[in-house]
């Protein structure tokens, strides 16, 4: 790393680099300890510089902050479910409702979601070669017919988006039978011009890696750009994640831009949601994350 | 060095109630500010009261120096304070102290009101007042620690007037490295390598472990 990349401790502590040349820094110091140590330290020596400017705040605010937070929920802590987690079969949470809550065993729900999810939920790849997210309906008499909660919230919706991804990865070569899903009423769309007019849209930078999410709690969708992730082997690709808590919600497989492209998606998400994030995947994608985030963003709903 | 955080007396808000679910901490006051935020992070109102209490004046006034409206400023510090009760729990100890970490979102928010809401001509406004009110000297009265100011002033003045100058840009009013090496006619890595040699004095001069 250059002499000049160390010297931007100073700039990230005062809060001064641009917004493009952040994430290039925040790979930086991931693998320069010295230079995270140095930035911990300016940023308490700028804390103490904000600390110079103190200055008594009207009465006002207090009462407004103190009203507000008595209405106001709080955001769990953000926790990612265990890779590589070794199953425990001997659990008893076949309730279809298991999913729908929070758990405080983030591993639970890994196992949960490898037992049930393998014969219906695992993507298969059909003759296209697309993975195929949206592929009907879940198998009736499945022994996974009792995640419904957990299937219903991202299948459906990734049936109806799958086009989207079709449509773009396959350009106009190879004409599949997705059109009953482009029409105006493709939610994928949607939920962009929804999220594009949305008075209360945020755009939510990732603390590492590319991307960045446009997050609209009034349409309940984020608007998802990895655009700038490296290339992966072919046997691997990116997947996108909702999570609540510590659970994980597959919303989709990033084959774009596991191939380099850009992409751009669209995730629904729910009240409770706290993070959007990214993984890196085996081909086919995962039932629950595998491997770190690459990158996850905090959810302000 | 840990800014003290004894709130001091209020002379603004309301008695603080006791919660109901949990017994009356008549110690809130003498916990840290990082145990004040795991408390919060539980749910704890009058633990956020205390916090509150200890850094309504840091927030309030920082954000009063970069975005420089009252009005503006009492929203931004209303914004801080909102997200530090509902991200407590994403509060983490090893990665720096609670005061660092409210600072950096004070200073985040501040930044991103006046990046938001003024044109580029007002900016180029502030840049004029900026570099004439925004003296060290001007920092100011009121509040909590005034030893504690007046350690900032003292090591502010130790350093060279390009470090200052170059500091007192990125940080009290906001501007990008680059905004700043194209106010003051320097190279960027130049003015980087001011950011940092200036923070490193500052650093040592008010004994903050690196």
């Amino acid at each position: 790393m250059s002499a000049d990349t160390h010297l931007n401790t100073g700039v990230m502590a005062l809060n001064a680099m641009p917004d493009d040349e952040i994430d290039n820094e925040l790979t930086h110091l991931e693998s320069c300890e010295s230079c995270a140590a140095e930035l911990a330290g300016f940023r308490e020596t700028a804390a103490l510089l904000g600390s110079a400017a103190a200055e008594t705040p009207p009465a006002s605010l207090r009462r407004s902050v103190m009203a507000a937070i008595a209405i106001t929920p709080q955001l769990p802590p953000l926790v990612w479910p265990r890779p590589g987690s070794t199953p425990r079969h001997a659990k008893s949470d076949s309730a279809p409702t298991s999913h729908e809550l929070p758990s405080p065993d983030p591993a639970r729900h890994g196992i949960d979601d490898d037992d049930r999810t393998s014969a219906t939920d695992r993507p298969t790849t059909p003759p296209t070669g697309q993975p195929e997210l949206g592929s009907g309906e879940p198998n009736p008499g499945s022994p996974t017919d009792n995640v419904v909660p957990l299937r219903r919230w991202y299948r459906r919706p990734a049936a109806l988006i799958a086009a989207a991804v079709a449509a773009v990865v396959i350009g106009g070569g190879v004409v599949i039978a997705i059109d009953r899903t482009s029409g105006p009423t493709d939610p994928q769309v949607a939920l962009r011009e929804c999220v594009d007019n949305a008075g209360d849209s945020q755009v939510l930078k990732p603390a590492q890696g590319s991307g960045d999410v446009t997050f609209a709690p009034s349409c309940s969708a984020a608007q998802v750009d990895v655009s700038g992730l490296p290339d992966l082997p072919a046997d691997r690709t990116y997947q996108l994640w909702v999570l609540a808590g510590s659970r994980a919600r597959s919303v989709t497989l990033l084959s774009d831009a596991a191939n380099g492209r850009p992409q751009v998606w669209m995730a629904p998400t729910q009240a409770g949601d706290t993070a959007i994030g990214i993984t890196n995947e085996p081909a086919g994608g995962s039932p629950q994350p595998t491997s770190a985030p690459i990158w996850a963003v905090p959810l302000n709903a | 060095m840990p800014p003290p955080e004894s709130p001091g007396p209020d002379p603004t808000g309301p008695s603080r109630r006791p919660l109901s679910a949990v017994p009356d901490h008549p110690a809130d006051q003498q916990r840290s500010p990082e145990e004040l935020l795991r408390l919060t992070a539980l749910g704890h109102e009058q633990a956020f009261e205390v916090l509150y209490d200890a850094f309504a004046a840091r927030v309030f006034g920082l954000a009063r120096r970069i975005v420089r409206d009252p009005s503006q400023a009492e929203e931004v510090a209303q914004e801080v304070f909102l997200e530090i009760w509902r991200r407590a729990s994403r509060f983490d100890v090893a990665k720096g102290s609670a005061t660092s970490w409210i600072m950096t979102l004070t200073h985040a928010r501040s930044v991103d009101r006046v990046r938001s809401a003024q044109a580029a001509t007002d900016r180029e406004t502030k840049v004029a007042q900026a570099s004439t009110e925004r003296d060290v000297d001007t920092v100011v009265e009121a509040v909590e620690s005034g030893f504690e100011r007046r350690a900032v002033q003292r090591c502010l003045g130790a350093l060279t007037e390009l470090q200052r100058e170059s500091i007192t840009l990125a940080y009290y009013s906001g501007y990008t490295y680059r905004e700043v090496a194209e106010l003051l006619t320097a190279p960027l890595p130049t003015i980087k390598t001011r950011l940092r040699d200036g923070l490193i004095r500052l650093r040592d001069c008010l004994g903050v472990g690196a």
